[in-house]
């Protein structure tokens, strides 16, 4: 068995119908699910909706009032030190000392986790090399940018190469070339075997994830790949077609393709199908206009923008 | 176990980087109380200054042997004016321009002559105990001298009018005893009159004086005395504080929640919290207790190897503290307001000031909580009296420590459990 299939254990997070009430409020409400290993897994949901209660939860800084939670196949509040040596947790909130420079504050780290002083130093350089930081070595953390403040924080997740790195918001703060520099890095960690648990309200990362979960008002809406949930909100794959002008022979016949599901009208020169397969209903839905002497000018598989997925969730449920 | 080490040391890494980017602080923690303490030192002396004192003088102009005078009240009182006038005297005593008034009676010897004490009126005008204390004390030293110089004068008037009656005597020695007066009374009576009129007045008058010998190595002073007990209170201060502010700061940058999720061990924190201090406590402390010998010349008698585990011990008892404090303090404003109150309490009961003797029992108990009240005691016999100091404060400063430490790892324990 290989490092990474070690790592990959199936379901390495099982959270089983959990409720945590806060004097009397229910913060998370029978809340389950289940990740397994080597992916990057997105929590998804609006500011105060649950996201860091489930957090604490995964890494023993809370219990579940009800229900049960397990990482690694063990309740995290009854984890010892080795069970800790396999995880990683970035807070929103600083927790570096502001008067001890990035390379302190990273020897600090690495030495509570038990990283010996030889070793320290050369994992220090290449996790502050990787994540652009290393210039900034001698800078107090007082001293660094927002985004070098986040991304110092992120390197002390990295810093002893957990197999299960929990994130809360790693974007935030972070320019859009960083951005790109980051999810390299949560790619590599998949790569490598690695399971990265990160919470976002920005949809347009939540959409890189390869599983998403999203949780509203303390409750589980929905959980699966983008692209599925996408198709579950829309009832399909949606095409959108545009010409001079369609005319209502043209609506009929649109809509008695086989596999159109459902027909937004937009407009005279605007339509959109909601399709089971889009790579089939397409090249059919142009020909047949060009059949009826409609000129195509636009056709092409629509996807909506993830924020709109996530609202329609948040109304159907 | 190497693990274990490397994260229990991590915290003695991240306080040295601190303090080495703030040689301030670790200067300021040093020479401040260097500062204090030789000022201290050189600054005071044990003994007040003779009380300033208007006489108020009702009987001038008798010569009477009974008289007294001005002369006779300078010994321990510095005589600035005598007048008659009690008014001037009362309104100045009011101003605090002078400490002491003594009020001589009219006419003392008629006073004594009747069979009866003069009784010399003293006033003063103080709120500090010691102070009148003091007075006291230069009151009653005072008046023995006045009564020994009144005496003197007395037998002295005698000497003329006895060495008469001596002769008298020679010469009616056998009508004395023809008359029946035993041989013995005449022999008596002639060699108490020779003891007067060959012993000096002063000496009959004050007969018995006494010499005071200190036994100890040293001869007191205002620096070798309280320097050591001082340098107790600093220490323990300094440890307090400290410690006191440590998990407080801890919490506030959210490290609290790093150990919470780091494989760090609740012993671990607490061990790796304890050694970084205590090595910055025991940094300070050798500085400052060198500094202070050589400065001040204090002495040590005693053991160094004793005078280092004492206040190693100290130490660790203070940090008990301050990390009981710091777990139990909302926020920083707590904590230092409860520093300074074991502080205080360390001044006014920890034998700093008045010996525990002088504290009463139920009171001393409090007395008996702090560190610096043992540690005080063990410095001044260490260093003063070249002894051992007593192993029951040894025991006791390891006492408070292993409860501190314990109550501590509760505490962190309780804090840091989920939620």
């Amino acid at each position: 068995m290989s490092a990474t299939e070690t790592r990959s254990e199936s379901q390495v997070v099982v959270v089983d119908h959990v409720t945590k009430e806060f004097n009397g409020h229910a913060a998370l409400n029978d809340v389950s699910l289940a990740v397994s290993g080597g992916q990057i897994f997105g929590l998804i949901g609006p500011s105060g909706s649950g996201k860091t209660t489930l957090v604490l939860m995964m890494i023993g800084m809370q219990a579940p009032t009800q229900g049960e939670v397990r990482v690694f196949g063990i309740d995290p509040v009854r984890f010892n030190s080795g069970d800790r040596e396999r995880l990683g947790y970035m807070p929103q909130e600083s927790f570096l000392y502001p008067t001890l420079t990035a390379w302190e504050n990273m020897t600090y780290v690495s030495g509570l986790f038990g990283i010996s002083w030889m070793k320290r130093r050369k994992l220090i350089r290449k996790v502050l090399g990787d994540l652009e930081l290393w210039d900034a070595r001698n800078k107090l953390a007082g001293d660094l940018s927002g985004g070098m403040l986040r991304r110092l924080h992120l390197a002390t997740v990295l810093i002893h190469n957990p197999d299960l790195a929990f994130i809360d918001e790693p974007m935030e703060g972070l320019d859009p070339l960083l951005r790109q520099g980051v999810w390299e890095i949560l790619r590599q960690m998949r790569a490598h075997g690695q399971t990265v648990f990160m919470t976002t309200h920005n949809m347009e990362e939540a959409e890189r994830c390869d599983n998403l979960a999203l949780i509203s008002n303390g409750r589980l809406i929905a959980a699966g790949a983008p692209q599925d949930l996408r198709k579950s909100v829309l009832g399909g794959q949606v095409i959108r077609l545009t010409a001079p002008r369609f005319d209502s022979k043209a609506y009929a016949a649109l809509r008695s393709l086989p596999g159109v599901t459902e027909m937004d009208v937009k407009g005279r020169n605007e339509i959109i199908l909601t399709v089971e397969k889009a790579s089939e209903t397409l090249p059919q839905a142009v020909e047949t206009m060009n059949r009826m002497g409609i000129p195509i000018t636009t056709a092409e598989e629509y996807e909506p923008p993830f924020d709109e997925v996530f609202a329609r969730l948040v109304l159907n449920d | 176990m190497i693990k274990s080490i490397f994260r229990t040391l991590a915290f003695t890494s991240n306080w040295r980087a601190l303090v080495w980017r703030q040689p301030s602080m670790l200067l300021s923690m040093i020479a401040g109380p260097f500062l204090v303490l030789f000022l201290f030192g050189i600054g005071n002396t044990i003994y007040e200054p003779r009380p300033k004192t208007i006489v108020v003088n009702q009987s001038q102009g008798s010569q009477s042997e009974f008289q007294v005078t001005p002369e006779d009240l300078s010994n321990y009182l510095e005589v600035v004016e005598v007048t008659s006038d009690g008014d001037h005297a009362l309104a100045e005593l009011r101003a605090r321009r002078i400490r002491l008034i003594m009020v001589i009676p009219p006419n003392p010897e008629q006073i004594i002559q009747s069979g009866k004490r003069a009784i010399i009126r003293v006033f003063v005008n103080e709120i500090d105990p010691v102070s009148l204390a003091f007075a006291q004390i230069d009151v009653r030293a005072q008046m023995a001298v006045v009564n020994s110089k009144i005496g003197e004068r007395q037998i002295e008037s005698l000497k003329g009018p006895l060495g008469n009656l001596g002769g008298i005597l020679n010469r009616a020695q056998p009508l004395l005893v023809a008359v029946g007066m035993p041989q013995s009374d005449i022999n008596n009576a002639r060699q108490s009159i020779d003891t007067i009129e060959s012993v000096p007045s002063d000496v009959l008058a004050s007969p018995v004086d006494a010499t005071v010998e200190n036994i100890t190595p040293l001869e007191p002073t205002v620096i070798t005395y309280f320097v050591p007990a001082a340098i107790a209170l600093i220490i323990q201060h300094l440890a307090v504080t400290l410690a006191g502010l440590s998990m407080i700061r801890a919490r506030l940058l959210g490290t609290t929640r790093l150990w919470q999720t780091a494989p760090i061990r609740l012993g671990e924190i607490l061990a790796g919290n304890y050694i970084s201090y205590a090595i910055l406590i025991v940094v300070v402390s050798i500085v400052l207790v060198l500094a202070l010998i050589w400065a001040l010349g204090l002495p040590v008698l005693g053991s160094f190897t004793l005078l280092w585990t004492s206040i190693l011990l100290l130490i660790f008892a203070s940090l008990g503290y301050g990390f009981f404090i710091s777990m139990v303090a909302k926020n920083e404003q707590t904590a230092a307001q409860m520093a300074m109150i074991i502080l205080l309490a360390s001044l006014f009961l920890g034998g700093f000031l008045r010996s525990l003797e002088a504290i009463i029992p139920p009171v001393r108990v409090v007395s008996y909580l702090l560190p610096a009240t043992y540690e005080g005691q063990i410095l001044q016999e260490l260093m003063l009296r070249g002894g051992q100091g007593d192993v029951t404060h040894y025991l006791a400063l390891a006492v408070i420590g292993v409860v501190g430490i314990v109550a501590s790892f509760l505490l962190l324990g309780r804090e840091l459990k989920p939620s």
